[in-house]
């Protein structure tokens, strides 16, 4: 493979690489965050409202507790997928759902353990949710309990726009590094071919040449200025050898020795 | 002309034959045939007294 195509390759692999892993790391940090954000903020809601609702949830005034659960699902209904209020048993107080209630949270009722609240992921045909509950307590007895709803696919929107504008931004470092890439191929290729170019023709015997006469201060002109002084010495050392004119009445034998050349006597070859 | 400059690949031959030529020609980048075309400028003297007083430390003399 020839340098240019090298190093391009090179910085486009590394691009994907870097891509894939800050992607892949983006992905699990939102993930932990999210849970951390919901185990947080919505715990807290859901307590704030378990503790108005603790009078109508033990009188189980249904229309009051069904106005106040609608109330708050109108302050957020982006965010919101529905409020439940269950009785100590069970039952369904009230809700906000307009369709029938999907059978999955049927299960989401249960004890409390020591921190007090749950979080469940719902995911089925009818719903898609992160299930938010904690107990409505009269002292230490639970009473019942509230469920808050939070939408998949509000959080799972959060996730994709920054999974997205990661994406984007590793395209966009892409074509930088490609960019970047080629400017650097045509820095050091250019160069290096030019002066492969010189050193051709120079083993080829050709000492006419014309050195690309570069001013990059760095190894490349380095190595222009080794060929440079190669070539000087070369065509010196011919034009020398060529002023040195065979002596006449002297064997070819020593005129060659005289002039440096490896010769070979006659008759000794074979 | 060039007669300056081809003076100093004159006393370098001086010094030590067609080796301390070549060697002149190597360390000042500048072939005895270039010196020949080229003019006889205070930069193009003072890099073969510079490359000639180099020769004559690694000669010796």
């Amino acid at each position: 493979m020839r340098l240019g195509p090298k190093i391009i390759s090179s910085f486009m692999g590394f691009i994907v690489m870097f891509g894939a892993v800050s992607t892949a790391a983006t992905s699990i940090i939102l993930d932990r965050r999210m849970q951390r954000e919901v185990e947080t903020s919505e715990v807290a809601f859901a307590r704030s409202l378990a503790t108005r609702l603790f009078k109508v949830v033990k009188d189980k005034e249904v229309p009051t507790i069904t106005d106040t659960l609608l109330d708050e699902l109108a302050l957020r209904p982006e965010k919101l997928e529905y409020l439940l209020v269950l009785d100590a048993t069970g039952h369904r107080l009230a809700h906000t759902f307009v369709s029938p209630i999907p059978e999955r949270l049927s299960s989401v009722n249960g004890p409390f353990d020591a921190v007090g609240y749950r979080v469940e992921r719902l995911r089925g045909d009818s719903i898609n949710a992160v299930d938010v509950s904690v107990p409505v307590l009269e002292g230490i007895s639970p009473i019942g309990s509230v469920h808050v709803g939070i939408r998949g696919e509000y959080l799972e929107a959060i996730k994709h726009d920054l999974v997205r504008m990661t994406l984007v931004a590793t395209g966009a470092m892409g074509i930088l590094a490609f960019l970047v890439a080629l400017w650097l191929t045509r820095r050091i290729v250019l160069p290096i071919r030019q002066l492969t170019e010189v050193a051709n023709r120079l083993s080829a015997g050709i000492l006419d040449v014309q050195l690309p006469g570069l001013k990059s201060k760095d190894e490349i002109q380095e190595l222009e200025g080794s060929l440079e002084s190669v070539l000087a010495a070369v065509s010196t050392l011919m034009a020398e050898l060529g002023q040195q004119t065979p002596i006449a009445g002297v064997p070819d034998v020593e005129n060659a020795h005289r002039l440096g050349a490896d010769v070979v006597p006659e008759g000794r070859n074979g | 002309m060039a007669e300056r400059l081809l003076e100093y690949f004159a006393r370098a031959k001086e010094l030590g034959g067609i080796l301390a030529v070549t060697k002149l020609a190597m360390i000042s980048k500048i072939s005895s045939p270039r010196a020949k075309g080229l003019p006889d400028s205070p930069e193009n003297v003072k890099v073969l007294e510079d490359a000639l007083a180099q020769l004559r430390r690694e000669l010796g003399k």
